[in-house]
Parts: structure tokens; C-alpha cells; sequence
């Protein structure tokens, strides 16, 4: 039980920052919690295990029209509403730039061919247990993590973006601009390749769900749900045995941690 | 080609030099002191290390860090950049915080000093992270609390061996 | 068959300088756009998130295929035993050198951190093709470099079968992992498919041969050199059977991606309905720079001028760039097929709505920088035939060919 002892040493090295009471309860309660489910907002201080498969759930019957808060959410969170475009006020300068500003998240809309169907669903990294942008990377810099969450490394990266042209769900933005205004929590500089890590810096934190599934369900939505794909007792789990679930573009067998309902 | 090596040499005796030259003018400068006033810094004894490792190993020590968070995920030590910055940022008149990398600041002043080229900050925030509630963020000064006092107790990672065995690794 | 003198290019000194000037400008300001490009950023580009390899791409690519393609008649002359080559196997060999790093040098300076080029070179993926073309690129440059020693050099001419059958292997590596590039990318239906990598090889082929004829017929006839009818019709008849392996490579692709009902959108893409990708295929690529060049290679009569066999080289080149924009610019604006059997009615980032293509026009920067790159390889080209022993004194049929290959 490593990540028991590793909670002990923790505990020792902070007890004098620690209030006793949280100290109780943590001493008690270390010994029966798993690091990665510990409620108490703490940044990890162990290396991420496979222990857990970071993965969402999207039902798409619930995706409500004309809603975006999922968009808007993440670009507060990730900073990308900090984008700036940098110079050209004339309309078709503008339309290039919405096509190379970055984007993490966005909404389509599709139809069924044959039946008419139509669904709408927020789209993003596809977190793909074989993601073809890590084969593909020449450095390296495109990984993924032992969590399962799919993201670039920035000091590697040197911006060839062939991982853009890998990767099956469009999922991946270059940063085209030099970047004046940025967030603690998500770096972003010209000449790199972004895009969806599941809030990473949430993760690490211990602060739970991601912004998009939080701003979902504050608007009484609640199409995404965030969780762990390898915790058989977890809400997401739980539902992914329930509900019928399909991947997009299955046909590459990626086995991609996101997956989605009723498309 | 001997020519080359032997010039090659003289070059490298010479750079070696000017670094021995410039630590023990450092040395000589003894108790000489680098931090912007205003900053958090300026009120402590020492850095997360003792001064005279930090101004030698700082890189290292970040750069070890940088990996670990990245690919591992770990945010809980006081080598972070983010430490640093919220540490070393001095703030104007109005409590606005100036950039660490702003001309005259801690990181630039001693960099452009030395002709060292980084550039952390083409993607790094400059200023510390803003605690905010809407988002989830952890306040920063939490972790600043932390970083000012524990330089007494050793933490559990050992600095000293990672920049040893190499950051890259 | 008398022994071959090889002798600097004998330009006059206003001539050479003035080519060196304008090759040295036209170089420059290819450096002045990346200067460009690198400060503002890619925004500056007609480079978007969905086509996401813009024209310095096209010429990149073009020049590393066609350098690997210049090597060609050299490996003939060494590897194959074709004594007849041999004379111009060291042309071949520094044309080779130099496309490949003017080809290099644009896709280096079109990475979004330039800079970093040392991390490139120090971390490797090595289930990344790329990286495997990191090491493809610079082997060949060492392996051709030896390979021109062992020409020039007396001690070194027992090596020069060996090293040149290693070149040739390596050379055919190196364009199969170009090939591969596209060919890997499972998610894009305009590639995907293992005849990439052959349809590569033709390519180099024949815009390797375009290109060195064309050096060759302007290098001899600046300081009047003679060239024979014999080689000059050799190098011709290759030239076609090239650009016919092209072609018929092309027809093996679309018939690949026929064959599955998926891509039938894709042909028609590029066959039909694609507009300037469209045009560039039948008109610019398979009409003026592969039927037309044939047309004009197999002629009866335009076949022995050399000012045609000239324009014909000219127009491959001209259909291997429109190739390369129609396989890597087209094959990136064809809408990506996210939700097969779907059709997209709204996205908030271009996921081809109702089928469209995305959309990409070329930046002056990305030109100059392109071009920038061609003007490089015909520098280091110009530089190397001027100084060192490049050139054969002479091409002409009595001075190469031995008589009775000649009455054959």
C-alpha cells in the first residue's frame, strides 16, 4: 500500500501547517481513502498511477440547444478567452483568425444521412487509451499520462504540428499568436500545440469534475459527466454499465475515454 | 585540427575563468542581496534552499520540477515556478502586481545581467495566480505559506540527487 | 570510352556573380519572411488549425522527395553498372545534397519554435515516423557526402560500389518515411493508405531527373560544354518511364480508395467537385506537368530538342508542386470524416459543415519561403559546381559512350 505510506510521510512533513483537527481526521481516515479520491483539496505530491483512467460520459439527448456554457466555461478556465487577435480589423482577416484562434471545446451538430436524426454534442480530446498524436509526436512532447489524460508537453514541443494532422477528432489547436496574458494554470505561448487535458490542474489539486461538467450541470443540464473509467463503483462507471454508449469514429478502435450517449 | 582543439581549449579555460571570477565576486559581495523589494522574498531569511544553492542550481531545480509536475502531476513541492513567482513578484502603488519578468524584476535583471536567454514566460503567467473561487484554483498563498516556512525541514524530494542524475532524465 | 576530365563550371565572373546575387536575394527574402513569421507568429500565414501545413510544406517536401530523386543517376551509374551515367554521378550526388537541404531548411524554419530545433535533435519518439525521418535526412546527407568522396578521391574508388548500393537503399528509405508521413495518418481519408509510400518514390524519380536535367542542360550550355545525343536521350527516355510510374501510382491510389464506398466522396473531391484542388490536379498536375511532358518526350521530332526536353523537365517541376499542394494542402481541406454516415450541420470549429472544404490561401511570407528554399539548393548547386570538379568537361557521345553501345 504505497500510496497509504506515502500519505503518512505526508502527513508528517506538514503537521506544523495543518490545523489538529484536519490532522485527526486525515490520520483516521488515511489508512481506508485512495490518494486520488481524497475530498480534502490537496495537491498531489506522488506521481499519478494508473490506478485511474480519467473519462467522461456526454449524453446527448440532454445537450440543450442554443446552450454554451460548456464552451464558455472552459475558456475561462483554460484562459482562452485571453486570446487576442493580434492585428487586422477587416472582416476576412477576422474569419482567418477565428479558424487559428485555439479552441478546447466546441459544439457540432450533426445528422443522420439516412433517418434525419440529429444530435448535438460538445466535442474535445478524445483522452484515447492509443492516441495517434503521441505515435506520431517526433519528441515526445505529445503524451499521455499514466491517468489517461492525453496532453502536450510545452517545453518540447517544437510545433511541427503533425500530431494536428493525426489526430481523428480535430481536437488540437496552434497557438498562432504571441500570448501576452496568461494563467497560472494553464501556460500558453506562440508556436505550441494545445489542447482539452481534462483541467489537469484540477486534477493535481484534488478540486473535482472539470469546468465543462460543472458548468453543465449548474445550467440543469448535466449531459457530461466526469469520472474515473476504472473505479467499477464510480458514478461514471456506474452509468457506463447502464446507458448505451458508443465511441466516436469506433471504427479506429482507440479506445478513447470519452464516450457518448445518444448519437 | 590540433589548431582547433587548442583553441577550442583556451576558450574553454578562458569561459571558466570568467565564471570562477564572477562566483567569487558573488562571494566577495558575501551577504549582497538580490530580491525586489515588495516581494514576499524580501521578508524571508533564505530561499526554499539556501541562497547560495538556489543561485547556482535554480535551473535545475525548476527545470527537475517542471518534468515531475508535467508528466507526473505533482504540485505539492516548493521548486515550482509558480513559487517562485509568487515569492519573487514585487508589487506597485495600487498592490498590482508587476511581472516577474518585467524589466528590472527579479528574474530579467539578473538574467539579462548574465546574457542568459530563457524564456519561461512566453508562456508563463509572469504575475501570480489570482485566487479565485469561480474557478477552482487553489489561492496561491497557501502554498506561498508554505514555501516561506518550511525551509528549516528538509522536504521529501531530494534536490541535491536530482540534479545530479541529470533533469532530462 | 576516354577517361572522363572533370572540370569547375567556367562562368564568365559578371555571369556567376550576377546568378549568385539574384539566388542570394531571392534567399534573403525568404529568410526576411521567416524573420517575419517567426516574431508575429503563424497567424501571419494563410495557416489555420484545420490546414494546418501551409505551403512551405509543398516545397519542403518537394525538394527533400526531389533530392532523394536527384541521387538517381548516380546509383544508376554506381549501383547498376551503367558506365554511362557514371560522369554524371557527381552532379547527381551534390544536386542531391543541396535540394535536400534547402528542403530541410524550409521545414525547419516553418516549426512554430524554430529555436527548439537542438530538442529535435535530442528527444526522440521512436514510434514517431518522424523522427525516424530525422535520422533518414541526416544519414543521407553523410552517406552522399561519402559517397562523393569516394568518387573524387583515388583511394576511395574501390568504395565506391558499395557506398553507392548503400545510398541507394538508404535513398529509397528515406522516400518510402516522406511517403509514410501521409501515409501513417490513419485519420485523414486523402491519406491513410500504404501507396503513399511508392507513390513517393515514382515522384522522386521523376522530379529528382527534372531537376538535375535541368541544371545539367543550363550548366553545360553557360560555358559550352558539349552533351551527346545518346546521353541526353538516355536521360529523356527515363525521364518519361518516371513520370508514367507516377501516373500510373496515381490511378493505383484512387482506385485504393474507390474500392471502399467511404472515400468515394474523397474522388470526387479531387476528381470533381474539389475547385482549386480540382484544377490543380487534371490541369496543372496530371495535364501540363505529366501528359504534356510525355506528350512532348516521346515525340517524334520535339523529342530531339533539347529546348523542348528543357521545357518538358520545366513542366514536371512545375506539376510536381502542384502535386504536392493537391496531396498535402487538398488532403488537409477534404472535411474530416468525424461522424461516419453523419452530415455536420453546425460546429464551432470548421469540422467541414455540410461537407465543405477548409479553407487555405497561400501567404506571401509562406511563398517567399518556399522559394527561398529552392533558391538555397541552386545556390549550394552554383557554389559547388564553381569551385570543386563537378562538372564533366565533356557530354559529348564520343567521349562517354563506348562504340559498340553506340551502333546497339
Amino acid at each position: 500500500m504505497t500510496t497509504n505510506k506515502h500519505k503518512e510521510r505526508v502527513d508528517t512533513s506538514r503537521r506544523g501547517f495543518l490545523g489538529a483537527a484536519a490532522v485527526v481526521t486525515t490520520v483516521t481516515v488515511a489508512p481506508g481513502v485512495v490518494l486520488h479520491r481524497l475530498a480534502v483539496a490537496e495537491p498531489r505530491s506522488e506521481a499519478v498511477t494508473s490506478d485511474v483512467r480519467w473519462g467522461m460520459l456526454i449524453d446527448s439527448t440532454k445537450c440543450a440547444e442554443g446552450c454554451d456554457a460548456c464552451v464558455t466555461a472552459c475558456n475561462r478556465e483554460n484562459g482562452l478567452d485571453l486570446q487576442k487577435q493580434p492585428k487586422g480589423e477587416d472582416a476576412d482577416q477576422q474569419k482567418k483568425w477565428d479558424r487559428q484562434a485555439a479552441k478546447w471545446i466546441r459544439i457540432v451538430k450533426v445528422k443522420d444521412n439516412l433517418t434525419g436524426h440529429e444530435s448535438r454534442l460538445p466535442m474535445m480530446c478524445q483522452h484515447c487509451e492509443h492516441p495517434p498524436c503521441v505515435d506520431v509526436c517526433p519528441t515526445g512532447a505529445s503524451f499521455k499520462r499514466a491517468d489517461g489524460i492525453v496532453m502536450v508537453d510545452r517545453h518540447t514541443c517544437i510545433g511541427c504540428r503533425y500530431c494536428m494532422m493525426a489526430c481523428p477528432y480535430k481536437a488540437r489547436s496552434f497557438i498562432h499568436e504571441t500570448v501576452d496574458t496568461k494563467l497560472t494554470r494553464a501556460p500558453r505561448g506562440k508556436g505550441c500545440v494545445e489542447s482539452c487535458n481534462l483541467c489537469v490542474h484540477r486534477r493535481d489539486n484534488g478540486t473535482p469534475s472539470t469546468a465543462c461538467a460543472d458548468a453543465c450541470a449548474a445550467q440543469g443540464q448535466g449531459a457530461i459527466l466526469f469520472g474515473d473509467l476504472k473505479d467499477p463503483e464510480g458514478p461514471l462507471m456506474k452509468k457506463l454499465t447502464t446507458l448505451s454508449s458508443r465511441q466516436i469514429r469506433e471504427d479506429l478502435a482507440l479506445d478513447t475515454g470519452v464516450r457518448y450517449a445518444g448519437v | 585540427m590540433a589548431n582547433a582543439i587548442v583553441r577550442g581549449s583556451l576558450v574553454r579555460v578562458g569561459l571558466t575563468g570568467v565564471l570562477f571570477a564572477l562566483a567569487l565576486a558573488v562571494q566577495a559581495a558575501g551577504e549582497a542581496t538580490y530580491v525586489i523589494e515588495g516581494s514576499k522574498a524580501a521578508q524571508l531569511d533564505s530561499c526554499v534552499e539556501p541562497t547560495d544553492f538556489m543561485r547556482r542550481n535554480h535551473m535545475e531545480v525548476i527545470e527537475h520540477q517542471r518534468d515531475e509536475t508535467v508528466h507526473n502531476g505533482i504540485r505539492s513541492t516548493k521548486h515550482s515556478l509558480a513559487g517562485c513567482i509568487d515569492c519573487h513578484t514585487s508589487y506597485g502603488a495600487d498592490k498590482v502586481p508587476v511581472s516577474i519578468n518585467a524589466e528590472g524584476q527579479f528574474c530579467i535583471a539578473c538574467h539579462e545581467f548574465a546574457a542568459v536567454g530563457m524564456n519561461c514566460f512566453g508562456c508563463h503567467a509572469g504575475v501570480p495566480m489570482q485566487p479565485s473561487a469561480e474557478t477552482g484554483d487553489l489561492p496561491l498563498p497557501r502554498i506561498g505559506h508554505k514555501v516561506g516556512l518550511s525551509t528549516g525541514e528538509p522536504e521529501a524530494v531530494n534536490v541535491t540527487r536530482g540534479v545530479e542524475r541529470g533533469v532530462s532524465e | 570510352m576516354k577517361r572522363i576530365v572533370y572540370r569547375e563550371w567556367r562562368l564568365a565572373p559578371q555571369r556567376y556573380w550576377g546568378l549568385l546575387a539574384i539566388l542570394a536575394v531571392v534567399a534573403g527574402l525568404g529568410g526576411l519572411a521567416f524573420a517575419y513569421m517567426e516574431h508575429e507568429g503563424h497567424w501571419v500565414t494563410g495557416m489555420t488549425n484545420q490546414v494546418v501545413w501551409g505551403t512551405p510544406h509543398v516545397f519542403a517536401v518537394f525538394l527533400i522527395v526531389a533530392a532523394s530523386g536527384a541521387l538517381n543517376v548516380a546509383s544508376i551509374g554506381s549501383v547498376f553498372g551503367k558506365t554511362l551515367y557514371k560522369p554524371l554521378a557527381r552532379l547527381s550526388g551534390l544536386l542531391a545534397i543541396a535540394l535536400l537541404a534547402g528542403g530541410l531548411l524550409v521545414l525547419v524554419l516553418d516549426l512554430g519554435r524554430p529555436d527548439r530545433l537542438v530538442v529535435a535533435m535530442t528527444t526522440y519518439n521512436f514510434r514517431s515516423i518522424f523522427a525516424w525521418n530525422i535520422f533518414l535526412y541526416t544519414g543521407f546527407m553523410v552517406i552522399v557526402i561519402a559517397y562523393l568522396w569516394t568518387m573524387v578521391e583515388r583511394k576511395g574508388h574501390p568504395y565506391t560500389k558499395p557506398v553507392g548500393f548503400f545510398a541507394f537503399v538508404w535513398r529509397l528509405a528515406l522516400t518510402t518515411g516522406t511517403g509514410s508521413i501521409f501515409g501513417f495518418l490513419v485519420a485523414r481519408q486523402a491519406y491513410d493508405t500504404a501507396v503513399m509510400a511508392p507513390l513517393f518514390i515514382a515522384m522522386s524519380f521523376a522530379y529528382g531527373l527534372a531537376i538535375f536535367l535541368l541544371i545539367l542542360l543550363f550548366a553545360l550550355d553557360q560555358d559550352g560544354r558539349p552533351i551527346g545525343k545518346f546521353v541526353l536521350f538516355r536521360l529523356r527516355n527515363l525521364l518519361g518511364i518516371f513520370i508514367g510510374a507516377v501516373l500510373f501510382l496515381v490511378v493505383i491510389y484512387f482506385l485504393t480508395k474507390l474500392y471502399g464506398a467511404k472515400n468515394y466522396d474523397l474522388v470526387a473531391f479531387y476528381l470533381a467537385d474539389g475547385g482549386i484542388y480540382t484544377i490543380l490536379f487534371w490541369f496543372v498536375w496530371i495535364l501540363a506537368g505529366s501528359l504534356f511532358p510525355l506528350g512532348i518526350l516521346f515525340h517524334p521530332e520535339l523529342s530531339k530538342s533539347r529546348a523542348w526536353i528543357a521545357s518538358a523537365c520545366g513542366l514536371t517541376v512545375v506539376g510536381g508542386l502542384a502535386s504536392m499542394y493537391v496531396i498535402i494542402i487538398g488532403g488537409q481541406a477534404f472535411p474530416m470524416q468525424l461522424f461516419p454516415g453523419k452530415t455536420i450541420l453546425e460546429s464551432g470549429f470548421y469540422d467541414g459543415v455540410g461537407g465543405a472544404a477548409a479553407a487555405y490561401a497561400p501567404s506571401l511570407p509562406e511563398i517567399l519561403l518556399g522559394i527561398g528554399g529552392v533558391a538555397v539548393a541552386l545556390l549550394i548547386t552554383a557554389v559547388g559546381i564553381r569551385v570543386l570538379q563537378f562538372l564533366p568537361e565533356s557530354l559529348a557521345d564520343r567521349d562517354v559512350v563506348d562504340h559498340h553501345v553506340v551502333r546497339v
